[in-house]
Order: structure tokens, then C-alpha cells, then sequence
């Protein structure tokens, strides 16, 4: 599955599955209320690894309503982080709308909003 | 007699799979005929058209009409609040009444608006400027929302939508 996919290759900030996942013409939301282009999400790789940071991403709770060329999905991503050898865990409820052109599915839009801990 | 069971078998599956195809061709060609009927817009109209179907819903927002919701979401509409809670249709229209009794004088409009439009369907992305008045106080809240519209039989109507609220000073570009 794409999403599984590209959550378990985000670690590893390889900018080639952030290519192929993400469409051109993409509008990005991120959890701060942030919005940006595929040219930010493609620079915001760097400082992910640049920062050194450990977290791993999977989904759970996983909704996908297909169209024809077209899937909406939504679902809750767990992010797993370590700081100051600390585990911690934060929850994001995300929404991607995929589209398939010329064979291929690609996200043209994805919002992502944290949920907060004592929900 | 088992031979023949199994030429009967082979037959009724191959008229079966050939029912199918024929299904399949005539769903195909209504779909055709149906896209013919409907004249494609072009990508400014279809900018308009949601723009203003965006901004017509946030000004009725305030009168709590549920008609209004409900011709603007879809059935199988998704749907995550900023709080993080995803909801369907059923949850939406729950929340019309509980909004008007929270917010009785809250008032929503949309800024800094983006639509990229496609086939039958677009992606539209904006700021929602939320006015309340609290204790007396007027307060003014910023959230960034995006909806998806597809376009079924005719008329736009929301297929997602997403909204995080924007803190008053943007922090860290987290993941998410």
C-alpha cells in the first residue's frame, strides 16, 4: 500500500520516495496550520535530517473512499520519537486526497492536524 | 456426465464473464454519455464556481441551516474538525445545533484562498477568520482548512475536508 509505503520510508528522508509520492501541483498542510508547495516539502527533508531526528511514522485507523480516479483517505498516523532518551509518542489525524493521471496515484492534497493528548 | 457437468460448468462462467463485460462496456458508455451531457468547465469557472459555493456556505454558517450543510457536504463525506476528531456526515449535521449554542454569534469568512481544479474535481485550500464575541470580548480565531469537491450528477459537494488551527505565532514546521 502506498501509504504504508511511504510512512516507513520517511525515516530514512530519502527524497526520491517524497518525489514520486507527492504530485507537482501538491497543497501541503502541515499540523501547525502551515501550509506549503512541493519545493517546501521537498527542502523540509534536509532539516528533518538535519535536526537528527529518530521518529518513525505508521498509520492506524485507516479510511480510504475511492472514486474513479480519484481516493480520499484519512487516518491517524503515530509518530514515535526518542529525545533525551525519552520514548514519546504523538498522534496526527491526516487526510490525502490521491488522484491517478497518466497511471500513476499521487497526492494532490494532504492535511494533517495533531490530536491532542488528553483526547 | 461429469465431462458434460463440466463444459456446463466452463459455459455458465464464460456467459457470466461475458455478462460482465457487457456491464462493464455499458456502464462505461453511460458514463460517457452522461460526461457529454454535462458540458466540461473550464478551470477558471471551475475556480468560480467553488469559490463562490466556499464563501456562500461560510456566510450562512452562522443561521445553523441544516439544509445548507447538507447540500454542501456530501454523504460520504470525510470529515476532521482542528480538534483533531474525524467525523462523517451524520456527526456534521449532529454539530450544527451544538456550534449555534457554543458560538451564537460567532461569524466565519475565508482568506488567502488557493483552488486548484482538475477534472470533476478540485482541491481548495484557505484561511478561515473566525469572529466571536466571548464575555463581551471580540475574538478573532485563524484556522487553515482544505476541502476536497468532486463534481456527481451536476453538483459540486465536499468529499473531505480538514481544518488545524493556526497558532497565533507559527512554531516549529513539525511533521504531520
Amino acid at each position: 500500500m502506498m501509504l504504508r509505503d511511504f510512512l516507513a520510508a520517511v525515516a530514512r528522508g530519502d527524497k526520491q520516495v517524497f518525489e514520486s509520492f507527492f504530485a507537482d501541483d501538491v497543497i501541503y498542510t502541515g499540523s501547525t496550520g502551515v501550509r506549503m508547495d512541493k519545493a517546501e516539502i521537498m527542502n523540509s527533508i534536509g532539516v528533518h535530517a538535519a535536526n537528527g531526528s529518530k521518529a518513525t511514522y505508521r498509520a492506524e485507523d485507516i479510511t480510504v473512499h475511492a472514486y474513479d480516479t480519484m481516493a480520499v483517505v484519512n487516518f491517524r498516523m503515530v509518530m514515535d520519537d526518542e529525545n533525551e532518551g525519552r520514548r514519546q509518542t504523538a498522534y496526527f489525524r491526516n487526510t490525502g486526497t490521491f488522484l491517478r493521471r497518466n497511471g500513476q496515484w499521487q497526492v494532490v492534497a494532504w492535511h494533517a492536524t495533531e490530536i491532542p493528548t488528553n483526547s | 456426465m461429469a465431462l458434460l457437468a463440466f463444459w456446463a460448468s466452463a459455459a455458465s462462467a464464460r456467459n457470466q464473464q461475458d455478462s460482465a463485460a457487457v456491464a462493464a462496456k455499458q456502464a462505461k458508455e453511460a458514463k460517457t454519455a452522461q460526461e457529454a451531457r454535462e458540458p466540461k468547465e473550464t478551470a477558471n469557472e471551475t475556480v468560480e464556481q467553488v469559490t463562490r459555493l466556499l464563501r456562500d456556505f461560510l456566510a450562512a454558517v452562522p443561521r445553523s441551516d441544516k439544509q445548507v450543510f447538507d447540500h454542501f457536504f456530501a454523504d460520504d463525506v470525510i470529515y476532521t474538525r482542528s480538534a483533531g476528531v474525524t467525523v462523517d456526515k451524520a456527526g456534521i449535521m449532529k454539530n450544527v445545533d451544538v456550534r449555534a449554542a457554543n458560538e451564537p454569534q460567532a461569524t466565519y469568512e475565508a482568506d488567502d484562498i488557493t483552488v486548484h481544479p482538475y477534472d470533476h474535481l478540485a482541491i481548495v485550500n484557505f484561511r478561515l477568520v473566525m469572529h466571536n464575541t466571548v464575555n463581551g470580548r471580540q475574538e478573532t480565531a485563524y484556522f487553515r482548512n482544505t476541502g476536497t469537491f468532486l463534481k456527481r450528477n451536476g453538483k459540486w459537494q465536499v468529499v473531505a475536508w480538514q481544518s488545524t488551527r493556526v497558532p497565533e505565532q507559527p512554531g516549529d514546521k513539525r511533521a504531520g
